[in-house]
């Protein structure tokens, strides 16, 4: 179409061209010349080229054109098709709101076929309820007021309601309105979905029972935190929180992984149970177990941090780590190795101690048992030591400790064996169970070693006395005393050379050679009768070759069987030798020979030294030529008459052996052994004894048995204080071993008063025999110069001994005293407790010299793990003095608060803030809000409109100042009804006086206060009505003393002189009226008694418009003259129960004062019944002349009370009747009026019943 | 001060106005007696009456307690309110039927009331308070 009417310009313009063309050359010029024809013809030609290009390039353009056309054609058709498949639905629309174009969605939206949309108003498919929002924004839209918006439902015929956006626009000639409808029901959905889930999210995060905040990562801005956030960290609003950057909480993180959370969130990761300690707004220390998550929130990057609150458990942790490090500290600091081993023996944990004397690191040590193929352990004697039996396993087996169990360990490491005494001691579970073992040894290596070298050494001696004995030929016999008959062995009927069985007493007699006979009867005599060891050397005679033979008989007896048992010896030949060692004197030879043997040669009369050998000389010291000339008795320190006794025997041939002490040439004494035999040197007898110096071995066994007794003493005292409990109780169990296993005379334990400086004993074990008593007068008496053991030790915090008593000067005060007491070594070691010196560790020992080094090291440790443990003790015993407080104060609290919540008074506890944190359950009762719906709330939800706001600033500022307020609220209750509390609300105060809370106790006093109402109301009642009582008898009084005193002043006149007749009788007719005045009077009071007195009180039912009715009747007339008009209305309260005569006369009493007082408009009486909940109103109105209440309201219902000049029918009567008769039933009456706008009287009964009581 | 003009009479009690007149002009004739039955007519009459600077006219005022309207004690409050120059003209008595102490007590505080007559008003009465005033001229 179009390309056609271009076409048809171009032809237009074609022609046009030729118009012109011709109108042009209507005037050539005729006389052309030739030059100037072809100068034209040549222009024009120059001309039609330039047409010719001009009109080739406009068919060109048009070509252009054309194609162009196309190209918007075909846009077109993809618009056109765009236009129906858009997924918005498109509708032309007319003025009228009439559908004229659609498209395909706008037809799919409204369900029907196109055409059968046209023509048809678009705003029917639109539901009712929105069609409003339509039609204003379709009035707007065709008003021009440019682009209009809008939300719809559209309601196609089954299709179910589609939300939908419109936006409309008017056509250009403003003939259209093109509307563009959007299905956003979809999108309605979704936001309905998102606000879901937001208030999902909201619900969550407020009601979440962890701590919430939400941060923006770049700038440190808290977004939001809920209130669980707000109470653990010590804010006490979310304005606090919210809106703040993070730097301005003040919340101080104390302790935990800061820098790994924070490099954990800059990478973006998630933060989980990171447990850190921080000081909150309130300044208070509490852990919390933080876990970080990162999240988008309004296109920023945000952390939602969530806290528990752990501190609870985190003191307990540290309550617990504290005790095991004190405990590990305890053992680590022990001298004594200890290992916990578990039920199966395995190792758990080991002090290093215990290492280092095992050799192992504790990696190596952890996870073996005592099984374990590893132990190279050995007894005492060098036998195996199966891990089966060790004490650990032992004790698992049967429960029991078991102790002092000596253990040779191999190391391999460094190659040696260590000997320990261990002690194995099981803890068992409550079911009897093992829960684990501890192990503690100790190690006694030197001990082990020494005592094997005693051993080696006893071995010698023994080889040595073994090398000097000769052995003999031996035989036993038994003698049976019943039958005195021997009976040899075969080796004892060889020594006696016989044949014979059995020897009878006289024959054994005959072998015996009869110089013996005496010495082997006593002996035999004493062995019988004292039961004295039977052990002699004699000669025998052999019975077969007469062979007389020494022999060395010995015998025990045997009571029960009465047999005497016994040994003989053939000892000739060591008889013989010896004779044939004196007989050759080659005695210098033997002695010679052996030069390890110290040999003496002595007389044995007198006991002189006759021959000594080289070792001799050397050991005691004296030259030979000076030992030759002494005896043995300058030797020997024993001065009694057994040595004499002893080398008398040794002469008569009776071998000797002792030990004894014999003093050297340097005065020292020397433990020595000494065996004898008798020699006989030129037929003299002497006495050849050898000497063995055994000081050494008797220094090493003391020294030994020392070592053990500490040791044993370390290892026990070193047990109690793993058990120990209280410090008295370990002393006094420490002082008790020290003397016990230590084998000290006494310990005493005394504690440094630190007010005096005094020493005071308070434990002592040992024999004190008033020892302590007497050094303390000692010791107070020589305060300045006092400086013993016990204050040095004291001074230096170090041990300080004294180990000669005797002779010490450091003594001398107490010598006299610790001497008679046996002491002669002392030595004093300090207690320290926090590094000061708390008291001292006393020991006496009765031998001079008793604390040599390894004692004292050993003490040294002892006194040092009593002062750890007493230190550890008390922190111990503070913590369980503390942990038994808590207890205790949790219960107490626990009873307080059972107290409170059941306390018949109410309680409630505020915060700082008001707010409240705690009700009881009398709260609830009485005010029906249970603790859900308070706590977190201010009390003033409780709040009436009726106490003044100043009250609570005054209670405010009373309890902020800590003190206590009193008073009195009317509050109101959850169901809206008030009542009366008297409260007390106090602050609840830490030691230090801060305020932590308020504490209110209340206590519903409403029904008390209704009661003083009560009592108030009747109070004013009675007041009232005794006013009202005095007011009547004045009244009362005036009124009959008027007409009397008249009555009397009338007669006074009449009593005057030259009174005319008419004067006479104007006084007399007035004295009669004054009587009947006074007769009024009386007859009134006689009325109003009796309404006072309630006589006739007869209740029925009336209607009030009989009543009214029977009045009117009565003032008919006057009604009638007066023109007087009722307005009745009892519709609704028609009737009512009262005393008739009273409802009479109060009406008429009312009907007949608004005739009295009518104004000058004809009177219009207005009486209406109503009833008001359960009352029964009676208003009664008239349009008389009013009075002014302002001047007279008080006396209005007075007695003979007038208030009108000039209407002398009032007597001042019928108001006080009224109120008087309303009253008596139990009724109120009020009046309202203005002067000139008549009165309105209101009346009340209650119950609606007009009853009297 | 001079003589004794008038004697005014305040009572709603017609009787008693009656015999107060009878008693005073039989004994003395001269005096001018004037009663009201209305307390409101009283002051109105003395506003009238008394309001000239130099009338120097002393009168007594007999007043009632017990009146409709305004009582004797409203009287004496409106009374309180005029100039020396009328107030300086009376001396008032109470004359009521009331015996009440608590009325004479009042009374007696009143610093306008000069002293509480007891009705009926009589001769006997009337010469002591006719002489009071003349004692009070002498001294």
């Amino acid at each position: 179409m179009r390309i056609k009417n271009i076409k048809h310009n171009t032809s237009n313009l074609r022609l046009k061209a030729e118009e012109m063309h011709k109108s042009l050359s209507i005037n050539p010029k005729d006389n052309l010349t030739i030059t100037e024809t072809k100068e034209f013809i040549h222009e024009l030609e120059v001309h039609q080229i330039e047409l010719e290009i001009m009109n080739s390039e406009l068919v060109m353009a048009n070509e252009q054109i054309w194609l162009k056309e196309q190209r918007i054609e075909e846009a077109n058709k993809k618009f056109i098709e765009l236009y129906d498949f858009a997924p918005s639905g498109y509708f032309s629309l007319t003025k009228e709101g009439d559908i004229v174009e659609i498209n395909l969605s706008g037809a799919n939206m409204l369900g029907k076929p196109s055409h059968r949309l046209l023509r048809s108003q678009f705003a029917l498919y639109i539901s009712d309820k929105t069609r409003p929002i339509f039609n204003t924004f379709f009035k707007t839209l065709i008003e021009g007021k440019g682009t209009q918006t809008c939300h719809v439902t559209l309601f196609a015929n089954e299709n179910l309601p589609i939300a939908v956006a419109i936006t409309g626009t008017l056509s250009e000639n403003s003939a259209t309105c093109l509307i563009n409808v959007i299905d956003i029901t979809a999108l309605n959905k979704a936001e309905q979905e998102l606000e879901k889930s937001n208030l999902l999210f909201s619900s969550i995060f407020y009601n979440s029972p962890d701590a919430l905040i939400i941060i923006r990562l770049n700038d440190n801005f808290v977004i939001n935190c809920n209130e669980k956030y707000l109470k653990l960290f010590g804010f006490s609003s979310m304005d606090e929180v919210v809106g703040k950057n993070t730097d301005q909480l003040n919340v101080k993180p104390i302790q935990g992984e800061f820098s790994k959370i924070a490099s954990l969130i800059k990478n973006n990761k998630s933060v989980k149970d990171f447990e850190i300690q921080l000081r909150n707004n309130q300044g208070k220390l509490i852990w919390v177990s933080t876990s970080i998550e990162t999240l988008f929130l309004d296109n920023s990057l945000c952390t939602i941090t969530s806290s528990i609150n752990i501190t609870t458990q985190k003191l307990a942790q540290d309550a617990l780590l504290e005790s095991k490090i004190r405990y590990h500290s305890l053992v680590s600091n022990l001298n004594v190795g200890v290992l916990v081993q578990g039920p199966n023996a395995e190792m758990i944990l080991s002090n290093p101690r215990a290492l280092e004397l095992l050799g192992l690191t504790e990696e190596q040590l952890i996870g073996k048992s005592s099984f374990d193929p590893y132990w190279n352990v050995i007894h005492e004697d060098g036998s195996p030591f199966p891990g089966h039996t060790h004490p650990v396993p032992m004790s698992i087996a049967t429960g029991q400790p078991v102790i002092n169990v000596v253990m040779g360990v191999f190391r391999p490491l460094t190659n040696d064996r260590v000997w320990l005494l261990v002690n194995a001691d099981p803890q068992l579970k409550e079911d009897g169970s093992i829960r684990e073992v501890i192990c503690t040894f100790k190690e006694i290596t030197e001990i082990v070693n020494k005592t094997e070298e005693l051993k080696n050494k006893k071995i010698k001696i023994e080889n040595f006395l073994k090398s000097n004995e000769k052995i003999g030929k031996m035989g036993n016999w038994e003698f049976k005393l019943s039958e005195k008959k021997l009976y040899p062995s075969t080796g004892a009927a060889e020594i006696y050379g016989t044949d014979k069985k059995i020897i009878t007493f006289d024959e054994l007699k005959r072998f015996r050679q009869p110089e013996y006979k005496s010495y082997l009867d006593d002996a035999l005599s004493d062995l019988i009768s004292k039961n004295k060891p039977y052990d002699v050397e004699y000669k025998i005679k052999r019975e077969n070759d007469g062979r007389i033979v020494d022999v060395n008989a010995t015998a025990i007896f045997d009571v029960t069987s009465n047999t005497i048992f016994g040994t003989i010896r053939d000892i000739t030949e060591q008889k013989n030798n010896e004779k044939l060692l004196n007989e050759n004197e080659i005695e210098y030879k033997i002695l010679f020979e052996d030069k390890s043997t110290i040999k003496l040669i002595i007389n044995p009369n007198g006991g002189h030294i006759m021959h000594a050998n080289a070792e001799a000389s050397q050991f005691y010291g004296w030259p030979l030529k000076e030992l030759i000339k002494k005896t043995v008795f300058d030797l020997n320190i024993d001065k009694t008459n057994t040595t004499k006794k002893n080398i008398q025997l040794t002469a008569q041939g009776i071998n000797f052996h002792r030990e004894v002490k014999h003093k050297l040439a340097d005065g020292s004494i020397k433990d020595i052994e000494i065996f004898s035999n008798d020699i006989e040197m030129s037929s003299k007898k002497y006495l050849l004894t050898s000497i063995i110096d055994i000081t050494q071995r008797k220094i090493a066994e003391e020294n030994a048995l020392k070592l053990s007794r500490i040791n044993k003493l370390t290892s026990k005292i070193n047990e109690l204080i793993l058990y120990a409990t209280d410090e008295s109780t370990l002393l006094d169990e420490a002082c008790q071993l020290t003397v016990k296993l230590g084998n000290f005379r006494m310990a005493w334990i005394g504690m440094l008063d630190e007010n005096t400086g005094a020493v005071i004993p308070v434990i002592h074990a040992g024999g004190n025999d008033g020892y302590l008593d007497e050094i303390k007068i000692i010791s107070k008496n020589n305060t300045l110069n006092e400086n013993g053991p016990t204050r040095t030790s004291i001074k230096n915090k170090n041990y300080s001994v004294c180990n000669d008593i005797e002779n010490d000067p450091m003594m001398a005060l107490w010598k006299t005293t610790a001497l008679a007491h046996g002491f002669h070594s002392i030595i004093s070691l300090p207690l320290i407790k926090n590094k000061e010196v708390v008291g001292v560790y006393v020991l006496y020992s009765s031998t001079v010299n008793y604390f040599d080094n390894e004692e004292i090291t050993l003490l040294k440790e002892v006194s040092k793990n009593l002062s750890f443990a007493i230190e550890n003790i008390e922190k111990e015993a503070l913590r369980k003095q503390y942990l038994v407080k808590i207890a205790k104060d949790e219960e107490s609290i626990r009873i307080l608060s059972t107290a409170i919540d059941q306390s018949p008074i109410m309680s409630e506890i505020t915060d700082l803030e008001g707010n409240i944190i705690y009700v009881n359950r009398k709260f609830t009762e009485v005010t029906g809000y249970t603790p859900e719906e308070v706590i977190g709330k201010n009390p003033r939800i409780l709040k009436s409109d009726h106490t003044p706001q100043l009250e609570y600033k005054t209670l405010w500022d009373t309890i902020k100042n800590g003190k206590s307020w009193h008073g009195t609220f009317l509050n109101k209750k959850k169901n809206g009804e008030t009542y009366w509390e008297s409260a007390v609300i106090s602050p609840v105060k830490t030691i230090t006086g801060e305020i932590t809370h308020f504490l209110g106790i209340k206590e519903d006093i409403t029904n008390l206060i209704l009661a003083e109402e009560e009592k108030s109301n009747l109070i004013k009642d009675l007041i009232g009505q005794n006013k009202n009582l005095e007011q009547f008898a004045y009244i009362v009084s005036h009124n009959l003393r008027s007409p009397v005193s008249n009555i009397i002043g009338l007669k006074g006149l009449l009593k005057l002189k030259n009174l005319s007749n008419t004067e006479k009788e104007l006084y007399e007719t007035q004295i009669l009226k004054s009587v009947e005045k006074l007769d009024d009077v009386i007859r009134d009071l006689n009325a109003i008694l009796q309404v006072k007195n309630q006589l006739n009180a007869k209740v029925e039912t009336i209607h009030f418009s009989e009543i009214i009715n029977s009045i009117n009747l009565g003032l008919k007339s006057l009604i009638e003259s007066e023109n007087i008009t009722f307005k009745l209305n009892f519709k609704d309260a028609e009737k009512t129960d009262t005393i008739k005569s009273y409802l009479h006369s109060i009406f008429f009493n009312l009907i007949s004062n608004s005739i009295k007082y009518r104004s000058q408009s004809p009177p219009i009486i207005e009486i209406t019944t109503r009833i008001e909940g359960d009352k029964l109103i009676i208003l009664y109105k008239d349009n008389g002349i009013g009075i002014d209440l302002v001047v007279h309201g008080q006396n209005l219902f007075g007695l003979y009370q007038r208030f009108h000049k000039g209407h002398a029918e009032g007597k001042g009567i019928g108001l006080y009747m009224v109120k008087t008769q309303i009253e008596s039933l139990g009724g109120k009456i009020s009046a309202s009026s203005h002067p000139d706008k008549g009165i309105e009287f209101k009346i009340e009964f209650k119950n609606n019943k007009i009853v009297t009581n | 001060m001079k003589n004794l003009s008038r004697i005014i009479i305040i009572d709603d009690d017609p009787i008693n106005n009656m015999i107060c007149k009878k008693v005073i002009k039989n004994d003395f004739k001269k005096l001018e007696v004037v009663s009201f039955e209305y307390p409101i007519e009283a002051l109105d009459y003395i506003k009238a009456e008394y309001s000239f600077v130099n009338r120097d006219e002393p009168s007594i005022l007999l007043l009632d307690l017990n009146m409709p309207i305004i009582s004797g004690w409203q009287f004496l409050e409106e009374y309180s309110e005029f100039s020396d120059t009328i107030k300086n003209n009376f001396i008032i008595y109470i004359l009521s039927s009331s015996i009440s102490e608590t009325d004479k007590a009042r009374a007696a505080e009143n610093k306008y009331v000069k002293g509480y007559i007891e009705k009926p008003f009589n001769s006997q009465t009337c010469k002591s308070m006719i002489l009071n005033y003349k004692l009070q001229l002498v001294l």
